[in-house]
């Protein structure tokens, strides 16, 4: 840390962090529903605790990203944030919409259109959270050093309220709706949020690596030249069977199909920073991260995705638990790893830590993936089955629900595995580790 | 390739080729993707032999011919631009990018008249598969021509040898994709 | 850079070409001029590359990479439209 102002991101890393564990918790909750169907069910239905579930998941995501833009923007722009105290007074607008979004969501208070459930007036403080955010982070580069990774960052974070402004705009048409609707929802995650991920990822390369910024800088706009050729065009994998013109069938297929690409570009970038750079930077927990993120990022989102983009196989996959499989995974590699990796970096830095719970955060790491992946590995399979009892042999949907009862118990038990493992990641990040560890750890000191 | 885009350096292999090493990410993903097309509208004319034959049929082979000669001849003279540009003579070079831009509005032109003639006998991209796929694919190439004339149009505005070899690039695959998809959209059957 | 003459003599080649694959397409149908119409599609193709683009003296990398790619795309195009009828209809 080289600016007093970065410490603002330990708002949204603490805030990002609990909404962390009650995402994982619900999750685990609607896990239980699955296999035991009146578990709750007076209290909190399955509905809720979806939405609860998913809207916690974005939420941290972007409080994150936030978290990660306060702390990067200053380091990169070698000055002071615009505003602290406006950074200070978002993340608890922020924190309140949130909060209030759930509670409402617990009495039944909702829009009721999936992932987008907010209330108007909570979309509208969002809008009023986004623009304060961007307007700070924006001051600030422009009084700043401005550099690639800024320029893509605030691209990115920019493109993210830009589209989020469609979740306003909610046509009769159901058709329309669902066009729009995914406006926000695949452009987020499959475009702007990409360019998050490799700004911030380039980002960790070159601290953690020490490689020239010059060679960062171009993989750079290698990698998100890739995704806004694939990701824009690529949503049109979603316009399949919602009633657009059937030629978006075969726009959708091939970009999407090529969606994997800047997903690999990235994998080979981190791998190929690690191994160039050789310099062994003290934040091996940090460079783990890294490296897993774009690992499972490709796998999760470049891989599990292109299984089932293909027009003639989604007509049979769609909406199974292939698609569920392929959620956790993505949005596990790509963006929660991505956040992880920021915090484990910037938390000791910012807490003034030398000795943190290095090898504790890698059980952490180990632990998670290892339940996401059995998790995902169990949704395959329940998918794939799914959609050839139900799609090919034509059985009723419950008869089919009956069938996957296994598999859902082993989602069930690898969701657990996962809480352990975000708690474990918690723990090592909030509390200070012990003098023997650092003893252990504490190799050549870096930035 | 030149020395010229040695001053780039970092690129890795994208160093050896002319241009801007972005515009070749471009160019490659473009690639791809009609690559991806061609090898798609020949599985759709093995499912449906009958459909692709009826709809070639409806199809002007000459009209892609000229469209053909059209842009081997726009790119001759956007190669002759990038020439000029290499021995300093910007006159010139800007002259010879004018007449590749007007041979590409003379595709487009031709282009135009062709989709016409299509529309008024009912035919548009929802008729059937073979039109969906000669829309889309004469529709991208299309809109890359378009963006290519607005690409010329910024190298003849700042005629630099790095400018030059970047537009001309994109020019060239332009031409490349056309000389591919006209024998396998038009003439193939 | 090539000279004058050598991307006339590309360009005419080319120009001829085309005349040809047309006048086989319009003249017959089947795999001689199908074969005929990918072959020069080809051939021209990397004309422009080797000529127009002066990559023909650039980096054999590159070469190999657009060779192989685009005769790929020529041998799946004649070969699927030679072969896949005689998949499609056992």
């Amino acid at each position: 840390m080289k600016y007093q102002s970065q410490r603002v991101a330990l708002y949204y890393f603490a805030g990002a962090l609990g909404l962390f564990v009650a995402q994982i918790l619900f999750g685990v909750i609607m896990g239980t529903i699955v296999v035991v169907p009146n578990f709750l069910s007076e209290l909190l239905p399955f509905n809720i605790a979806r939405m609860i579930h998913t809207n916690a998941l974005i939420v941290w995501l972007l409080m994150g990203f936030f978290g990660c833009a306060y702390y990067l923007i200053p380091e990169e722009s070698e000055t002071e944030l615009y505003s602290p105290k406006l950074a200070i007074l978002q993340f608890w607008l922020f924190l309140f919409g949130a909060a209030a979004a759930v509670v409402g969501y617990l009495f039944r208070i909702h829009e009721g259109r999936e992932f987008l459930e907010q209330p108007l007036w909570i979309k509208l403080a969002i809008v009023v959270v986004a623009l304060m955010f961007l307007f700070n982070v924006s001051m600030t580069v422009l009084k700043g050093r401005k550099t690639a990774i800024t320029n893509v960052l605030l691209l990115g974070l920019w493109g993210i309220a830009v589209f989020f402004l469609f979740s306003l705009y909610n046509p009769s048409n159901l058709i329309l709706d669902k066009m729009f609707w995914w406006w926000v929802v695949h452009l987020w995650v499959e475009g702007v949020w990409e360019l998050v991920m490799a700004s911030v990822l380039a980002f960790l390369m070159i601290k953690l690596t020490g490689v020239d910024r010059e060679v960062v800088e171009k993989w750079l706009y290698i990698i998100i030249s890739l995704t806004l050729f694939t990701g824009i065009l690529g949503t049109g994998h979603h316009y399949y069977w919602i009633g657009t013109p059937a030629y978006w069938q075969w726009i959708g297929s091939i970009f999407s199909a090529l969606e994997v690409v800047p997903f690999f570009a990235m994998v080979i970038f981190t791998f190929m920073m690690v191994w160039k750079g050789g310099r062994s930077h003290a934040n091996k927990a940090a460079l783990l991260w890294s490296l897993g993120c774009s690992t499972f990022a490709f796998f999760g989102a470049g891989v599990w995705g292109f299984l089932h983009t293909l027009a003639p196989i989604n007509y049979v996959t769609h909406g199974t638990q292939v698609t569920a499989a392929h959620g956790h995974l993505a949005f596990y590699g790509a963006y929660v790893m991505l956040n992880i990796a920021m915090f484990t970096y910037a938390m000791p830095n910012l807490l003034k830590r030398e000795p943190y719970n290095q090898v504790l955060n890698m059980w952490g790491f180990w632990i998670t993936s290892s339940g996401v992946t059995f998790m995902t590995f169990a949704l395959t399979f329940a998918g794939v089955v799914q959609a050839h009892l139900q799609r090919v042999m034509g059985m009723g949907f419950m008869d089919v629900q009956d069938q996957l009862g296994l598999f859902y118990w082993m989602r069930l038990g690898a969701g657990v595995v996962t809480l352990l493992g975000v708690i474990l990641i918690v723990w090592s990040l909030a509390v200070p580790g012990s003098a023997r560890q650092a003893g252990r750890v504490a190799a050549q000191p870096a930035e | 390739m030149t020395d010229h885009s040695e001053a780039h350096g970092g690129w890795g292999a994208l160093d050896h080729l002319p241009g801007n090493p972005l515009m070749w990410v471009l160019i490659l993903s473009e690639l791809v993707v009609f690559g991806a097309f061609f090898v798609a509208f020949s599985v759709s004319r093995v499912l449906h032999p009958a459909m692709f034959l009826a709809g070639q049929a409806k199809l002007d082979r000459l009209a892609g011919g000229v469209n053909t000669m059209l842009l081997l001849t726009s790119g001759l003279a956007a190669a002759l631009a990038v020439s000029a540009c290499a021995a300093g003579d910007t006159r010139r070079c800007r002259r010879w990018l004018a007449g590749a831009g007007l041979l590409g509005v003379g595709f487009l032109g031709v282009k135009l008249a062709e989709y016409a003639g299509k529309a008024s006998q009912g035919i548009g991209i929802d008729t059937d598969t073979f039109f969906t796929l000669f829309y889309l694919m004469t529709g991208f190439h299309a809109a890359h021509v378009i963006l290519g004339l607005v690409i010329l149009a910024v190298v003849a505005w700042k005629p630099s040898l790095e400018n030059a070899e970047t537009g001309a690039a994109f020019w060239h695959m332009v031409d490349l994709i056309w000389v591919l998809l006209y024998p396998i959209v038009y003439l193939i059957r | 850079m090539p000279s004058r003459t050598t991307l006339l003599r590309a360009w005419g080649l080319m120009m001829g070409l085309t005349a040809l694959s047309i006048w086989a397409a319009v003249s017959d149908e089947g795999p001689a001029p199908a074969t005929a119409a990918m072959a020069a599609g080809l051939f021209k193709g990397l004309l422009i590359l080797w000529v127009y683009l002066n990559l023909g003296r650039g980096n054999p990398g590159w070469k190999a990479v657009f060779i192989v790619f685009l005769a790929t795309i020529a041998v799946l195009v004649l070969g699927i439209f030679l072969l896949g009828p005689l998949v499609a209809k056992p």
